[in-house]
């Protein structure tokens, strides 16, 4: 008798399964955070490309970040190029480039820092001279809405009760200390990198610092009211424009270049079609429909 | 609600056909496999098997981001054992749902082996005497006396070893990519919803794979228990 029930309760669980999936059309839907962006975009009409390409496989690798951008420009890309199939592999960009040094095929490499890009450049995985720094990003510094913070800007931080803070290693924290070195709070004597969450608490008169091991952490934390204030990325500050107000945007003199470069790979298994689709797909991104979208996601364009 | 609803229409269920795919198939390895293992592993001298023990619990014991990236300078194309699989066999680990189903394997192996192992050394002894004095071939005896009686064990590795490979990210995501429909798993695809802030479709893919776990975990327990007459309860 037991049989028969775990029997019927394995089918009951493979049947609804079955029923739940039924709908989906894969890589045709949306995040649903993107669905009002994406009516708007696709207003903006593409440039026209001359012919349809050949059927081919282009390997996209993106920063994590770049996600919910992806998701509203490949459709777009599809509208006029339907044989060109973009796949993506979204990840931080760290672990992207091991992957490629590793041997993952990839065409496309869109990484949220210049370092990884830099590598590829030099140990010969990039295609000379393919290399746009498309985006751009700066830092800024927010609080959750009606915080009553008296904080207003980088210059007053010390007067935080609390900061969340991105710790060295991580590409926002390490901006946040070169623009705290910049305004004369820490005494510049070391790499921006290595000064400590105790020293910059220090610097700072006592502030309490909750040191995050990266961007997200310090967006919840400040989201969710732990601390009073955070450094993050301005593109980040969009996923949580609800529930955050921008207190400061911080200059890039201060900062130095945010920069989101993309590039072309060597695939050695791409065929000449998907050289070419992949070659179309950059120029495509460097187009006026794209970048809108981008600019949506609070992205800065830069080139 | 109607939100809620509107998100299940539109998501892209292909997340969860890779994750229980994944999480099928490497359990069903991990079985087979973690059993012959700690069968094997029972007969090893003393400090044979305490060696071997302690490499076989490793990937368990390293976090998986790292566990992950051995499997990948393992499997690369670009080094011996890697590329002598793909040119020669043409397998390709990296980037490929092969990946996703070896990253799971290996973390949730010690699991399926442990379970099996401490199970194996508790059946009695006697039983296994009385099958060879009444003639049982050993892998009659190994098949009909040791396993049934050792069910319990088996059965609790098996399912640990399910709920793991289900959940895996940190090794997944080294070796096989997070790539959308073809190595994105559940559990990939809420780390990317939750970076990108969407919480409610991050909380909708939670929802799902606990229900899925749930029904899967709750259908092992009554089929072992309908199984196995001989737990004692005390």
């Amino acid at each position: 008798m037991k049989k028969w029930i775990a029997l019927f309760c394995a089918v009951l669980m493979t049947a609804t399964l079955g029923a739940c999936a039924a709908p989906a059309a894969p890589e045709a839907t949306a995040a649903p955070v993107a669905t009002e962006a994406a009516t708007e975009a696709t207003a903006a009409t593409p440039e026209p490309i001359a012919a349809p390409l050949e059927a081919a496989d282009v390997q996209l690798f993106i920063a994590a970040s770049l996600e919910g951008a992806f998701k509203e420009i490949i459709p777009l890309y599809n509208a006029t190029q339907p044989n060109v199939t973009i796949t993506y592999n979204a990840d931080s960009s760290g672990t992207l480039l091991t992957q490629v040094q590793e041997g993952f095929a990839c065409d496309i490499f869109f990484s949220a820092a210049v370092s990884q890009v830099k590598t590829l450049e030099e140990e010969g995985y990039m295609i000379a001279g393919s290399r746009v720094d498309l985006l751009a990003n700066k830092l800024a510094l927010i609080t959750r809405k009606g915080s009553g913070t008296v904080v207003t800007g980088f210059a007053d931080l010390a007067k935080a009760k609390s900061i969340a803070l991105a710790d060295g290693s991580v590409p926002a924290g390490k901006y946040t200390r070169q623009l705290l070195i910049n305004l004369g709070v820490l005494d510049g004597a070391k790499e921006a990198k290595d000064y400590t969450a105790a020293d910059v608490s220090a610097a700072l008169g006592g502030v309490e610092i909750n040191e995050c091991s990266n961007v997200s952490k310090v967006k919840e934390a400040v989201k969710e009211g732990s601390n009073e204030v955070g450094t993050v990325y301005y593109s980040d500050a969009y996923s949580v424009k609800d529930d955050v107000d921008i207190l400061e945007v911080a200059d890039t003199a201060l900062t130095g270049d945010i920069l989101y470069p993309v590039c072309r790979v060597n695939n050695a298994e791409a065929t000449a079609a998907e050289t070419a689709a992949a070659d179309d797909f950059l120029a495509f991104l460097q187009t006026d429909a794209v970048k809108a979208i981008f600019e949506q996601y609070m992205f800065i364009i830069n080139q | 609600m109607q939100e809620i609803w509107d998100i299940l229409k539109t998501l892209d269920y292909s997340p969860l056909w890779i994750s229980l795919q994944t999480g099928l198939v490497a359990t069903v390895i991990c079985f087979f496999l973690g059993i012959w293992t700690a069968r094997s592993v029972m007969h090893m001298g003393k400090r044979a098997k305490a060696f071997v023990d302690g490499i076989l619990t490793l990937p368990m014991v390293l976090p998986p981001t790292v566990a992950g990236f051995f499997l990948l300078l393992i499997f690369s194309l670009r080094r011996p054992i890697g590329s002598f699989l793909y040119d020669e066999l043409s397998i390709k680990v990296v980037q490929t749902w092969l990946g996703c189903v070896l990253a799971a394997g290996v973390i949730s192996f010690p699991l399926m082996y442990r379970n099996a192992r401490a199970a194996f050394e508790q059946v009695d002894i006697e039983l296994i005497y009385a099958g060879r004095t009444l003639g049982m071939s050993e892998r009659a005896i190994f098949w009909r006396v040791v396993l049934p009686s050792a069910g319990p064990g088996v059965v609790s590795g098996t399912i640990l070893t399910f709920a793991r490979a289900l959940g895996e990210y940190g090794a997944t995501s080294m070796l096989a990519g997070n790539i959308a429909g073809k190595t994105g798993t559940i559990s990939q695809r809420i780390a990317m919803v939750i970076q990108n802030g969407d919480y409610l479709t991050a909380g909708m893919w939670v929802a799902i794979i606990l229900l899925i776990s749930f029904g899967i975990v709750v259908a092992m327990n009554v089929f072992a228990d309908s199984k196995m007459r001989n737990i004692k309860k005390w």
